[in-house]
């Protein structure tokens, strides 16, 4: 069967807000405004050279992915254990992550495209109402010409840019589609609605104090005292979106090895890469 | 080689081993704090069991003492042999005694606990014993909350206006209530420089003005023996600007026992208004009002 523009336009989508999350204290909107444009230019230079063929490339492609997971699945953790299981063991969080991770990964990249598809149905509609039910929270008096720039604008931008390019390996070269500056533009626009409306409820002092300032907007929501506590909801949207960022870097490095490893060994040594993985991020970061 | 990924997926997903049972819970609902010869002194209301006549939860007052407030929460715990459940705080009461320093302390433990939401109401009073035990939130909850609504006499503070204040280095402004047998409201406490001070009622109106907080109050002015002025301000928006507040007010006249026409009301108004906007501000104040209702032309 063959994968839809849209699927793989999705996958970009949830993959670039996943990385704009987790990396939101870093960045502002002027930052991810130059930093699309920047990453539009690289990816243009590098379709054109079609650097994707080189060994080299791919090879740096995946220790690259291998990084990015290994910080990127102890936020996650983090990021359940502080929101949703909060007596749980962090080391099986990571774990059960990490498992299932592996298993979509190993299906392929169409069924992975497809269970985002399905997901996106869920993901789109929370999304929708979360913007519904914050808009009587929204304060534009907080927003301040503090949230439009900031002092590293240059290291921002260029950070943005790195993540976009990161999102752009993940799925664009895997699918043979091309890609197109519309998807990054609707990409970054939702950005930038999503960083207004948590400033704007937020302000910049508290957004700058909490952790995890995307999901406290969503406990300040209260709809005529009965439809509160919402965020948790909220945060099992941020996990879905998280969780398709690790299953697409794990698919990644599983994509590059075949050009490797031609046996089916590749599957055990996946497996040692896993193991690393979650040695790595539990060990050293927790 | 799934079947075993499957298997090891269904233990770990089961989500049994941080199951607590609800009578394991010490759920909380309101707090009371001060600070006694360099120890927290703790007022913890929490749900205790149903009324079974009412059928409403009845709430316990404990008063415990401690360095810090991490540890007294944690001796709450042993004592009681639960755990503590804070997703449910509505009210944090305190008193004077708490000062820039104990409340980054406050502050840093909300922050970090994330089973809290900061959504809940501050307020300050003398008597927090009396307060927790005598009243219950909701009655606090509505009469601030109604205050602020009709006669914009108080400010319904949350933990958070208090944390980006605290940090923002700005006034924090509290609601400051007194319980001798029955609550009653008696203006709002400033915190500011480390030290409390009291606004009386009156003046919270120009307070929320300066905050651009003003929902809807009173006004009235004796015109002659006998004869009074009686405004209702509907609404009030104030820009601020760098050297200048421009407040457009909008006004409904409810009594005008002397005829006055629209501008004398305005200037009677607005000199009010001015006067004593003027005490609390260095800014230039450009006044509009929207009139509407019986007056003279």
């Amino acid at each position: 069967m063959k994968i839809k523009k849209i699927e793989n336009r999705l996958s970009f989508f949830f993959l670039t807000l996943a990385i704009t999350i987790l990396n939101i204290h870093n960045l502002s909107i002027l930052g991810i405004i130059i930093g699309s444009i920047l990453s539009i230019f690289f990816i243009f230079f590098m379709e054109k050279l079609n650097i994707y063929k080189y060994k080299v490339i791919k090879i740096f492609l995946m220790f690259l992915t291998f990084f990015f997971m290994t910080i990127y699945l102890n936020k996650i953790t983090y990021f359940i254990g502080d929101n949703i299981l909060r007596n749980y063991s962090l080391i099986s969080i990571s774990l059960t992550i990490i498992i299932f991770t592996y298993y979509l990964a190993n299906k392929g990249y169409h069924t992975i495209v497809k269970v985002i598809m399905l997901a996106s149905y869920f993901i789109i509609f929370i999304f929708l109402i979360g913007f519904l039910f914050l808009f009587p929270y929204l304060n534009l008096s907080n927003l301040n010409i503090n949230i439009f720039t900031s002092n590293n604008l240059f290291k921002e931008s260029f950070y943005y840019a790195i993540f976009i390019v990161y999102s752009y390996f993940l799925i664009y070269p895997l699918s043979n589609t091309k890609f197109q500056i519309r998807d990054l533009v609707i990409n970054s626009s939702y950005q930038i609605l999503s960083f207004l409306s948590i400033f704007s409820v937020l302000g910049l002092t508290l957004e700058s104090l909490y952790k995890y300032s995307y999901i406290v907007i969503f406990k300040k929501v209260s709809l005529i005292g009965f439809i509160e506590r919402i965020e948790i909801i909220f945060s099992l949207n941020y996990l879905f979106i998280f969780f398709f960022l690790l299953v697409l870097s794990f698919y990644q490095i599983k994509y590059n090895l075949q050009y490797f490893i031609k046996k089916d060994k590749n599957q055990s040594i996946i497996l040692i890469i896993i193991t690393i993985l979650i040695f790595c991020t539990n060990l050293l970061f927790t | 080689m799934k079947k075993y990924l499957i298997l090891i997926l269904l233990f770990l997903v089961t989500g049994c081993s941080s199951y607590i049972e609800l009578n394991d819970l010490v759920i909380i609902n309101a707090i009371g704090l001060a600070k006694q010869n360099n120890n927290y002194h703790l007022y913890i209301s929490y749900v205790d069991e149903i009324n079974k006549d009412t059928i409403e939860p009845t709430t316990t007052v404990k008063e415990m003492e401690g360095n810090s407030l991490n540890q007294i929460i944690d001796d709450l715990s042993l004592i009681l042999s639960k755990k503590i459940y804070m997703s449910h705080l509505d009210l944090l009461v305190i008193n004077d005694s708490i000062k820039t320093k104990e409340l980054e302390n406050i502050i840093n433990y909300f922050l970090n606990n994330n089973e809290t939401r900061e959504d809940f109401l501050v307020i300050n009073t003398d008597n927090i014993k009396d307060i927790l035990e005598q009243t219950k939130f909701k009655e606090i909850n509505d009469l601030i909350e109604n205050n602020q609504r009709e006669t914009s006499k108080t400010i319904y503070t949350t933990m958070y206006d208090v944390i980006e204040n605290y940090y923002q280095k700005e006034n924090i402004y509290l609601p400051y209530l007194t319980y001798n047998n029955s609550l009653t409201l008696k203006g709002l406490k400033v915190f500011s420089k480390n030290k409390y001070s009291l606004i009386e009622e009156d003046e919270v109106i120009y307070i929320n003005y300066l905050l651009n907080k003003i929902n809807s109050y009173k006004y009235s002015y004796e015109c002659a023996d006998d004869k009074f002025l009686y405004l209702n301000i509907l609404g009030a928006n104030v820009n601020e600007l760098s050297k200048e507040l421009l407040i457009t007010n909008e006004i409904k006249v409810i009594t005008n026992d002397c005829k006055l026409k629209q501008k004398e009301i305005e200037q009677i108004f607005n000199k009010n208004l001015k006067d004593n906007l003027e005490k609390i501000t260095k800014k230039k104040l450009t006044i509009k009002n929207t009139i509407r209702g019986t007056y003279e032309n």
